[in-house]
């Protein structure tokens, strides 16, 4: 055998052994939805730090609640509230060795850990559901997640300083996943808050559902234009 | 007007309200101490979408006068989970919907379940 053929098949074994270990982390794919019944709640109210207290109630005095509920714009809480459970609504986990995409369908989110980067980018672009890294820990997903935009409304608002840690791994023979969730943000709370949110397989032949969230407001506008037939 | 009896004298006084269009309210827009409120009438108007379904509701009053209630209510995914068969609920159906009043006095409430005119019912 050459040395050619010896390197080739070290790659090849090499390759191989990468799909098994995906194969083997197998567990957290598939489609869950979320179980209030077992969930820890992020707690309420929140340990606010001073200037955390007086982002949250600048906000509430600027906003209606009625008026001015971003739920009505179809605004995404983003991240660290998507980790905690994506309301009643599932989650579709899809693994490969360089990603894993979790698919939500409140609000049709999607979030990408990259398994392929060891570091977070020196500058990364600040977005709602920020950057995720991941990697293996036996069968155990760990996410590090930072350069979330800030924002100051929903059940975590939080600055643009918060860092995500979560572990993620199947449970109960399969039947069930958990994520325990530490959210750390020195501006918005005095310590780091640890939320277990768990979630149940769901049944054979559950599907996720698309969700447009605009319907509603076009419809609005076509009202108010009057160009609406049925109305 | 499909009323409960308790329910009577709120409903009136709501129904002499204005209702709005706005199709998507926080949930302090209701008062959900109150689960059981009921009112029926002719769906006029009908969208299951997100995030949340809307419906339009004429409802009669005994000296014939009729008022348009803005009925808000789950997303199109979770009715469709709970079983919800939204070609039982069209324009002009007579139907009862049961939840929580508005928290503001308008003649507005969000539906948590329906009644249809042959007795089915869909809830949460």
């Amino acid at each position: 055998m050459s040395r050619e053929t010896a390197r080739a098949l070290v790659a090849t074994g090499l390759l191989l052994s990468a799909f098994a270990a995906v194969a083997q982390e197998a567990p957290i794919e598939g489609i869950w939805e979320p179980d209030p019944s077992r969930s820890e709640r992020f707690p309420a109210p929140p340990p606010l730090t001073p200037e955390g207290k007086r982002i949250v109630d600048e906000w509430r005095a600027s906003h209606d609640p009625i008026e001015d509920d971003p739920g009505k714009f179809c605004q995404s809480p983003g991240m660290p509230s998507l980790a905690l459970g994506g309301a009643s609504y599932p989650v579709e986990i899809v693994a490969t060795r360089k990603q894993v995409t979790i698919l939500m369908e409140l609000h049709q989110q999607v979030r990408r850990i990259h398994l392929d980067q060891a570091e977070h980018p020196a500058r990364p672009f600040p977005q709602r559901n920020g950057h995720s890294i991941g990697r293996w820990e036996g069968e155990t997903l760990v996410v590090d997640t930072v350069a979330i935009k800030a924002i100051s409304f929903g059940s975590v608002p939080h600055s643009d300083q918060v860092h995500v840690v979560e572990r993620m791994s199947a449970v109960d023979a399969g039947a069930a996943l958990v994520n325990e969730v530490t959210i750390t943000d020195p501006v918005m709370y005095t310590r780091p808050v640890v939320v277990r949110q768990y979630y149940k397989a769901a049944a054979p032949g559950a599907r996720m559902l698309e969700y447009e969230c605009t319907e509603g407001m076009w419809v609005e506008h076509e009202e108010r234009r009057g160009i609406r037939a049925d109305r | 007007m499909d009323c409960k009896g308790s329910k009577m004298a709120t409903a009136l006084a709501l129904m002499l309200v204005a209702w709005t269009t706005s199709a998507h309210h926080s949930p302090v827009a209701f008062d959900t101490r109150v689960t059981d409120f009921a009112i029926g009438g002719e769906v006029e108007y009908v969208d299951m979408r997100n995030p949340h379904s809307v419906m339009r509701l004429k409802v009669a009053a005994e000296d014939g006068s009729t008022t348009l209630w803005d009925i808000e209510f789950s997303s199109v995914n979770l009715l469709l989970r709970r079983g919800w068969d939204f070609e039982r609920i069209k324009v002009g159906d007579r139907v009862t919907c049961i939840g929580n009043p508005s928290a503001t006095g308008k003649a507005e409430m969000y539906m948590w379940s329906i009644k249809l005119a042959d007795g089915t019912e869909y809830g949460r």
